[in-house]
């Protein structure tokens, strides 16, 4: 969580007060279905407010998700609650701010007919576009609609941009991916195959509208949901069995990727997992010119470092903002104050934000350029910038050393070779930055016990603050007793006290290391392609260079803390096992010849 | 944001919901005031809520008559054991709920755990 007294450069603070609310904040709720182009029904929830008058006209706030539009309720609860209850954001903020507020069910998911192979394939975009031609029909609606959402719906928002539609206004992507592979499926090339099994489980459940899913990880939702919300004329439940049906002929992702490891393998009917991706509608999304407010977290999976690639590759003008929240901002992350218990700004505080941001541009002149946002952890500041990395930003190299050491001159020994036997007990644990794409807190712990299994390389107590900001690079020299195999790097900040506190990962399976001069998009950081023409199997016993980066991060090293590389050969609660048998033994040469090191990205202090 | 409503949650069950019993005719009517969010009660979902909140684990005839129009549902048992269980569950039901959500909002799952399986 952000310090509540870090106000300077706020970007809460910076989009504004809460306005004076136009209506009261209770709202009618209705659910029907509308049909798109090639006659798929779309269950859409319509929230206005209840005090709207008939020649009233409002902007509409579009949420579309995979998630239940809209959760009818067991009794008691139904009773008392209407649907909207469960919905975050509450459609009160909304409609109080003078909005309409409209959630549908993409096709293939919760009431919505259809069938689905694979998310945010382009018929999902394009139902936006009939969805944004139905509001606009409507007698309430002034013709101007923006989108937000957060994972999922933060997706489903940005893709929206590509529709093009003149009424779409804004959008506001939290907390989503820029390129799939490299942001949630194969970080490093490196399957995630429990957030993968994990949300498909998630999504066919879903799908087939069987609430007993939330039992095993949602308890809370078990307890007050019955299934997903049908549409208010399906009184004997008829088209909720028949999009079940329909839905039972879903595909998902962990089926179709678990057994894949380039980027050029194929999806049903013949989709690559590039054509799903927000980069791959680069063209389409700058041509909307439709402004962003992108907003991620330092913990949050890949995506805060596709955070950075939406901000250095769309020229749509944009607010970033990157914290230290969970994904979502529901609750704090931050490893460094485990003792805050609450999320700052609060839920409700930061959706009066979005909204401002809004109101810019449906009812002003919206926004002009970039700015990017960021919170360094530890100073606990927010800051700035126009361009990334930000100015005064250098690279400084930590050379692994003798005993263990990290030290800013290289080494100078010819023979240094450190070997470490790769312990497949090695984990981050159920609480990282993977399985947070569920919702889950984020809990790295004191990470002293866990790098007891792991190869460490510590520095010397810094003898000032330094800030790091941006992506550390990882060059290493090793070799392995196999042909394949990855590497977890933690980077990890060591109190004077000897407290070890989890700053940021990377990880890397070897057989990608090619790196590659012809990226799909602008990067900083070593480029791999991930696909199979590339693939470098490892020489066993030969030393090869491996570069890659770690995910972005801003933070603050102070003065008689040190810096500690702590270096895994798997991650086993999250990541597959690289090789799936044997134990690689790696030599991590830091010698004269082949000098491992990391690169940090340091910003130079005013006065330097 | 689900923490927002529990404050208000007993309040509101006390407002909308009413409870007649009727001992002579073994029977409970559940009387609903207001705006109505959707179907009354589906096929099933009295015993679940008696199962889940009302800490029901004996299954027992009873006949349950849904009137969606006057937002009334009977509920009538056939002797009165069985009465009186369906009474002593429905002094605790209302409390049960609240306490169950709040406890699995706070992070206690232990709440739900002797439920057995209920959905379909």
């Amino acid at each position: 969580m952000t310090d509540p007294n870090a106000i300077k450069n706020n970007p809460f603070k910076e989009l504004g007060e809460i306005p004076s609310l136009k209506y009261n904040g209770e709202y009618t709720v209705e659910n029907l279905q509308v049909e798109v182009r090639d006659g798929t029904k779309i269950a859409i929830t319509v929230c206005l407010p209840k005090d709207l008058k008939s020649n009233e006209k409002l902007p509409t706030v579009l949420i579309q998700t995979r998630y239940w539009r809209a959760m009818e309720l067991r009794i008691p609860f139904r009773w008392i609650f209407d649907e909207a209850v469960s919905m975050t954001p509450n459609p009160d903020i909304i409609t109080s701010r003078g909005y309409a507020f409209i959630i549908t069910d993409v096709r293939g998911t919760g009431a919505s007919f259809g069938t689905r192979l694979y998310p945010f394939s382009e018929e999902e975009v394009k139902d936006g576009y009939d969805i944004v031609e139905w509001i606009i029909s409507q007698p309430w609606s002034n013709g101007k609609i923006v989108s937000k959402g957060i994972s999922y719906t933060g997706t489903t928002a940005e893709l929206f941009a590509a529709n093009k539609h003149p009424a779409i206004k804004a959008v506001m992507p939290g907390h989503g991916f820029w390129d799939p592979y490299t942001d949630v499926a194969f970080p490093g090339g490196v399957y995630d195959h429990a957030f993968m099994e994990l949300w498909s489980f998630l999504g066919k459940n879903l799908d087939l509208n069987n609430p007993k899913v939330f039992r095993q990880i949602m308890p809370e939702a078990w307890v007050f949901v019955r299934g997903v919300k049908p549409i208010n004329s399906d009184v004997d439940l008829k088209l909720l069995e028949r999009a079940k049906e329909l839905h039972s002929k879903n595909e998902y992702v962990f089926d179709n990727t678990q057994d894949k490891s380039f980027r050029d393998e194929l999806l049903p009917d013949g989709t690559g997992i590039d054509d799903i991706s927000v980069f791959r509608r680069k063209i389409r999304i700058e041509e909307s010119k439709i402004p962003m407010l992108i907003w991620c977290s330092w913990y949050d999976s890949g995506y805060c470092d596709a955070a950075i690639h939406k901000f250095l590759n769309l020229n749509n003008s944009m607010i970033v903002i990157l914290g230290d929240w969970n994904h979502g901002a529901s609750l704090p992350a931050n490893q460094f104050h485990p003792e805050r218990l609450a999320v700052t700004p609060t839920p409700r505080e930061r959706i009066h934000a979005w909204m401002n941001f809004f109101d810019k541009c449906v009812f002003a002149n919206g926004i002009k350029n970039k700015i990017l946002y960021y919170y360094t952890m530890v100073e606990e500041a927010w800051k700035k910038t126009t361009k990334w990395p930000p100015e005064g930003s250098e690279f400084k190299r930590l050379y692994f050393n003798e005993n263990f050491e990290l030290t800013f001159s290289p080494p100078t020994n010819e023979q240094g070779i450190d070997e470490y036997k790769v312990n497949y007990r090695a984990s981050s644990g159920r609480n990282n930055r993977w399985y947070a794409l569920l919702g889950l807190p984020i809990i790295y712990q004191d990470r002293e016990k866990e790098d007891k299994r792991l190869l460490c390389y510590i520095s010397s107590p810094f003898n000032e603050d330094r800030e790091i900001t941006g992506q550390v690079i990882v060059n290493l020299f090793v070799s392995s007793t196999h042909s394949d195999g990855a590497l977890f790097v933690y980077l990890e900040d060591v109190d004077e006290e000897g407290r070890v506190t989890y700053i940021t990962d990377g990880e890397f399976r070897l057989i990608h290391r090619k790196v590659s001069d012809t990226p799909l998009y602008k990067i900083l950081i070593p480029y791999h392609s991930y696909k199979k023409e590339d693939m470098l199997p490892l020489i066993p016993g030969e030393i090869n260079e491996i570069k890659f980066a770690l995910h972005v991060t801003s933070v603050l090293i102070k003065k008689g803390h040190r810096l500690k590389v702590a270096i895994a050969g798997c991650d086993k609660d999250t990541f597959n096992r690289y090789p799936s048998e044997g134990r690689p033994v790696i030599n991590l040469a830091r010698n004269e010849q082949n000098a491992s090191y990391i690169e940090l990205p340091i910003i130079k202090r005013r006065n330097e | 944001m689900m923490e927002e409503i529990l404050p208000t949650l007993k309040e509101k069950i006390q407002e909308k919901i009413h409870i007649k019993e009727d001992e002579s005719n073994l029977s409970l009517t559940i009387t609903i005031s207001g705006t109505l969010f959707g179907k009354i009660a589906y096929l099933g979902e009295i015993e679940t809520m008696l199962v889940m909140f009302g800490g029901l684990n004996r299954d027992f005839p009873k006949h349950v008559s849904v009137n969606e129009e006057a937002q009334t549902i009977e509920i009538r048992v056939e002797n009165q054991a069985d009465y009186l269980l369906l009474q002593t569950a429905f002094k605790k039901i209302w409390d049960n709920a609240i306490f169950m959500f709040s406890e699995i909002l706070k992070g206690n799952f232990d709440v739900i755990k002797d439920i057995p399986e209920i959905d379909d």
